[in-house]
């Protein structure tokens, strides 16, 4: 008889032991999608702000989830996965995350249903959109922002990039960086990102050879910026931006050389 | 001792079974690969969503009745079936990628909101057309949130978190996928005739609550004929978005009296900055003609015209 009690102990024990710990915030994140499911399944509103609603309602038939046209690539400035996966399920604060975090080793974490809106990209711009968290897919490489990034981890985004591509039709141009979208913020992914390796896989703009192009008379640095995205409203940020983006450069200003692959990239984008 | 026999066995039993359902509920991880057209289907054939986890009578509450009850039915249907899908966990095991085993879900979320609104008009001579159109599965599959009748009522016919179809293909600045990131109103109008006081002023009310709602600022408050230069000419050039600007709606040029345009200016480029596509120029400047100038005359260009894309420009920049 003991024996069995202790046994149902154990049994309980070895339950609560494998209960992991991040069971607490999971439940939460159950609980949150679950109003949100709430949510959409309402009807749509017919009595707000004095608007003449139609007495007879008619909800249409053809519909689907908003889907995300950008990817948001980031490193995480941590030292690693743990702390970040910390981070992005501590609620209240800052109350920051992405959909997807990529360890040193290639492990992918998928924290968020690719269709709802995760909190990664902050105040930020891209051409004239204002609210890159509802239209993009934020993806964490774990990066202290100092080091190169694993050749594993590369992989592994590379294969989740082909996999969002193809899922949500995403266009090679939209795939940026969190520096891009908030250049006087943010400076990541690090200089050492190989954006013209993602390129040559079809995810985001390279640009042709530009050593023997020549500018032409009325080339405008700044429209050439924000045509390829960049806010301009801080000029210099927004050439440091591009410069760490397709020129793996930290430093000020645009020399010739420089202006002609700004040049040759903006064409990419027209 | 019977009886201490029997309730140490339910708790064993009991014990187990929450063993198994732990072991269950790791195998069950859940398979998200949605192909965008496939995303019902998916969910549909997967039959692994926790069941008690949104019970039916959790969403489905009422249906309005009334002549389009079968329509709002499957509308009901529908949203219950696509809310559903946010309730499938990550996927962890797709594509070849090494998912971790454990799974972190991050509770710092929300749901994807508008950004853009589109305004269009029906090219109908009346309302019911739209609303069979837009009610009518199969064919087409086109909606949008909102229809403005002539007299000024308001059809609201899915919710604004939801994609409608509404847009097409269509590019502004870098955006693609313009029916994910807007809002679309219709207007009912058949595209030769004026719009109606009553719409406007139903308009301009929507519009501030949406502006509100969702923080979509000034300038993307846009036309459906200027996201799609190429196939689509509406709201007609008797829209007036003159005052839907003087209402914080869109952007205008101004005045231009003051403004020199320099030799260099290149309007195709200032016509991209302001988010047209202009692989079609030629389109590109009709629409602007348009949307800006109340011209219907297509896509020549002339002093004037170059005048006005350039004070436009000017307050993008």
């Amino acid at each position: 008889m003991k024996k069995f009690i202790i046994f149902g102990f154990t049994a309980l024990l070895i339950y609560s032991c494998s209960q992991s710990k991040y069971a607490a915030s999971n439940k939460i994140y159950k609980e949150q999608v679950k109003e949100y499911a709430k949510l959409l399944a309402e009807y749509p509103v017919k009595d707000s702000a004095g608007l003449t609603y139609a007495a007879d309602w008619a909800g249409t038939t053809n519909l689907s989830m908003r889907r995300p046209n950008f990817v948001i690539i980031h490193h995480t400035a941590q030292n690693s996965c743990e702390q970040t996966l910390k981070t992005f399920t501590v609620k209240g604060s800052r109350e920051v995350s992405a959909h997807y975090v990529i360890c040193k080793d290639g492990t992918v974490h998928h924290m968020l249903n690719d269709l709802l809106r995760a909190h990664h990209a902050g105040v930020s711009r891209w051409g004239n959109t204002t609210d890159l968290n509802s239209s993009s897919i934020g993806i964490e490489l774990d990066n202290n922002g100092f080091e190169p990034f694993a050749a594993a981890q590369i992989n592994s985004l590379l294969l989740l990039l082909g996999r969002l591509q193809k899922a949500y039709n995403i266009p090679a141009s939209n795939f940026i960086g969190h520096g891009d979208i908030a250049p006087t913020r943010k400076n990541d992914p690090n200089w050492r990102f190989s954006w013209k390796l993602l390129a040559e896989k079809g995810f985001g703009y390279w640009f042709d050879d530009a050593t023997t192009v020549a500018l032409p008379d009325n080339f405008n640095r700044l429209h050439a910026l924000r045509i390829i995205g960049y806010d301009i409203k801080d000029t210099t940020a927004a050439i440091i931006g591009f410069k760490r983006h397709w020129l793996q450069d930290t430093t000020k200003g645009l020399n010739e050389q420089q202006l002609k692959v700004l040049f040759q990239v903006s064409k990419k984008y027209q | 001792m019977f009886v201490k026999t029997i309730i140490t066995k339910r708790f064993i039993v009991t014990a187990v079974f929450i063993l198994l359902a732990k072991l269950v509920s790791y195998a069950n991880v859940l398979i998200t690969d949605t192909s965008s057209k496939d995303i019902i289907a998916n969910h549909l054939r997967d039959t692994i969503i926790e069941e008690d986890y949104l019970e039916e009578k959790d969403v489905v509450t009422y249906v309005p009745a009334g002549r389009y009850a079968t329509a709002n039915r499957l509308h009901a249907k529908m949203l219950d079936s696509l809310s559903r899908v946010l309730l499938k966990y990550p996927i962890t095991d797709s594509a070849g990628l090494p998912y971790a085993t454990e799974w972190v879900g991050t509770p710092n979320m929300g749901i994807r909101r508008p950004n853009f609104v589109v305004i269009h008009h029906t090219a109908t001579n009346g309302l019911k057309e739209v609303l069979q159109e837009f009610t009518k599965p199969g064919g087409r599959e086109a909606s949008s949130h909102y229809v403005i009748d002539k007299d000024g009522t308001i059809y609201h016919m899915l919710n604004d978190l939801l994609r409608s179809h509404h847009a097409g293909d269509g590019k502004w600045g870098n955006t693609t996928d313009l029916n994910s990131a807007s809002v679309g109103i219709e207007i009912v109008n058949n595209g030769k005739e004026p719009f109606t006081m009553e719409q406007i002023n139903t308009l301009v009310m929507l519009l501030a609550r949406l502006k509100v709602a969702y923080k979509i600022p000034d300038a993307n408050f846009i036309g459906h004929g200027d996201i799609a230069p190429t196939r689509k000419v509406d709201p007609s050039h008797r829209f007036p978005w003159k005052y839907l600007n003087e209402k914080g709606f869109g952007l205008w040029w101004g005045d231009t009296t003051n403004i020199k345009v320099p030799e260099s200016f290149d309007y195709l480029m200032a016509l991209r900055i302001i988010g047209y596509d202009v692989s079609a120029p030629t389109s590109a400047v009709a629409a602007f003609k348009r949307h800006y100038m109340q011209d219907n005359s297509g896509g020549g260009m002339n002093a004037s015209v170059r005048r006005i894309i350039y004070a436009l420009y000017r307050k993008v920049e």
